[in-house]
């Protein structure tokens, strides 16, 4: 596992070193997060709309920022054949792949938080009531959210390593649009009547136990010879 | 150290390696060459474990380097792409594979490498920022990282300075007769290889065509050269067209007197006999020696024909 945490932690360098992604990452952040939360700022019910923004946002942003970095982490990395040489040394392929899941997932996870923190700070204004996340949405952040981050990132990072160059790209433009489009989706959760409970948190949970299990089971037919043959 | 036993590499039905074999034994400088697209990285790939072998097996110390993690500790590599991180600092490239190699003292380690290689001021630079030059040298450095006893090198001078690419050679020399290292060596460049490798292996078209120490390799396919000066220079243009038409002879060139015979089968007396018998007065025949370009050169067009 020491290989996994090495990787990680380096991605999480370079990530944060490429001023050019986390300033994309964090203006969709700020945009999506707080945006949405400057308009349900009049809502007649506070609580229900903050308990459905953070339900909402905090997976749709997280996956989107979790996509934009995973073209750093993978496919840049592929596209530059720098991952040849990283695949001779002392590392399983399985390992190298977690290790840039959770370099990827970190920062994705951390800024959809910040995203969601926003929310409960405007929502929390002075002039108005006060209003907290219930504890399912509190689960949510803390257990669903990350889960579903990971597996999304996992299954974006397979999907790299696996396809050439080209399929990538039209892979990943399709990606982008299912996940921009999802993010606009928010639109209708603030004006639908949906109240998110326990019934909705469990379901996301499970949806997200069963991405992380396909894109575990997807991973072990992934290989080095795979990858070294779709680089150009 | 490596064997390499009957390797066949197909890709969607094409052949890219035809049942090559070659052993390279320890403290060896192994030079690998052909021309590109030859296979040469495909089998560097596959000796790795980056690639299987359709069939056959390449094998070091008599294990396979693709499921050996211990194995491949005792690896290093500079592959065509220098596989550097250019938005992380020299520093951080080395450190980044030095905590994977699970290196013990890694500043110490590093520092060292970096004085070696002359980056050791620029440590603190994004790689991003480096020259070519620069970065090859930076992955020589991060090949050593671990102290391996086997390194791989995909045309390490590809791209250098003379005064750099000196420096590569001088460094392959020093692992290798100082410090016992094997290495195998990836390249065209034919006087790189003919002054550092003590055994070579010449592949062209998927297949292995010479293979022997530098040496032997040259005196075989230096066998049957032979140059010949006719006595008087008017019977040089006879004596050219006389040996183009013997069916022994494989290629002739003249240069004013002097004749550069290849023979395919009889001796160099056979010629002689048959230009005396035609009164062609030779004043001098010597056998010539190839040098490992001209072997090389044979084989690429030998094949082209």
């Amino acid at each position: 596992m020491r290989g996994v945490f090495v990787v990680g932690r380096k991605e999480m360098r370079e990530l944060l070193s490429n001023k050019g992604t986390l300033f994309s990452a964090l203006l969709f952040a700020s945009f999506f997060g707080i945006f949405p939360a400057l308009s349900a700022y009049n809502s007649d019910n506070p609580a229900v709309s903050l308990n459905n923004l953070i339900f909402y946002l905090s997976l749709t942003l997280g996956a989107f920022i979790g996509y934009l970095f995973s073209g750093q982490v993978f496919f840049r990395e592929k596209q530059e054949k720098v991952i040849e040489t990283l695949l001779c040394a002392p590392v399983s392929l399985r390992m190298v792949w977690l290790g840039k899941v959770l370099g990827v997932a970190m920062p994705s996870y951390v800024l959809s938080i910040v995203a969601s923190v926003s929310i409960i700070l405007i929502l929390n204004s002075p002039s108005r009531a006060h209003v907290v996340p219930s504890a399912a949405i509190m689960f949510h952040l803390l257990i669903v959210v990350p889960l579903f981050i990971a597996s999304v990132v996992g299954l974006i990072g397979f999907v790299q390593l696996l396809l050439g160059m080209r399929e990538n790209r039209i892979v990943s433009l399709l990606i982008f649009m299912v996940i921009f489009g999802a993010l606009y989706g928010v639109r209708g959760i603030m004006r639908g009547d949906l109240v998110v409970s326990w019934v909705h948190v469990g379901t996301l949970l499970l949806v997200s136990l069963l991405l992380a299990a396909l894109t575990g089971y997807s991973v072990r037919h992934l290989s080095k010879e795979k990858i070294v043959t779709t680089i150009s | 150290m490596i064997d390499v036993h009957k390797v066949t590499k197909k890709f969607n039905g094409k052949t890219v390696l035809n049942g090559i074999s070659f052993e390279v034994k320890e403290g060896d400088i192994f030079g690998y060459l052909g021309p590109n697209g030859a296979g040469k990285t495909t089998t560097m790939r596959i000796i790795l474990g980056l690639l299987k072998p359709t069939t056959g097996e390449a094998l070091v110390r008599g294990r396979n380097v693709g499921s050996d993690e211990e194995l491949r500790k005792s690896v290093g590599v500079v592959l065509e792409n220098d596989g550097l991180y250019e938005r992380l600092t020299a520093y951080d490239n080395l450190e980044y594979y030095a905590q994977l190699y699970d290196v013990s003292d890694r500043k110490g380690r590093i520092k060292e490498l970096l004085e070696f290689v002359g980056l050791y001021e620029r440590r603190n630079e994004k790689v991003g920022e480096f020259s070519r030059g620069m970065k090859r040298k930076l992955a020589l450095a991060r090949s050593l990282i671990h102290e391996p006893d086997l390194l791989f090198f995909d045309e390490p001078s590809a791209g250098l300075d003379p005064e750099a690419q000196r420096m590569v050679r001088d460094l392959i020399l020093r692992l290798s007769k100082e410090e016992k290292r094997t290495v195998f060596l990836n390249s065209h460049d034919l006087d790189e290889v003919q002054r550092i490798c003590t055994s070579i292996a010449i592949l062209h078209r998927g297949a292995i065509k010479a293979y022997d120490s530098v040496e032997n390799v040259r005196r075989a396919f230096s066998k049957s050269v032979f140059a010949l000066a006719v006595a008087r220079e008017e019977d040089a243009e006879s004596a050219l067209d006389l040996i183009q038409s013997l069916d022994y002879v494989s290629t002739c060139e003249r240069d004013n007197a002097w004749i550069t015979v290849t023979l395919k089968e009889k001796s160099a007396s056979t010629l002689l006999s048959t230009l005396v018998r035609k009164g062609i007065k030779v004043e001098e025949l010597k056998k010539l020696e190839k040098s490992l370009e001209d072997v090389y050169l044979d084989i690429v067009r030998q094949e082209a024909q």
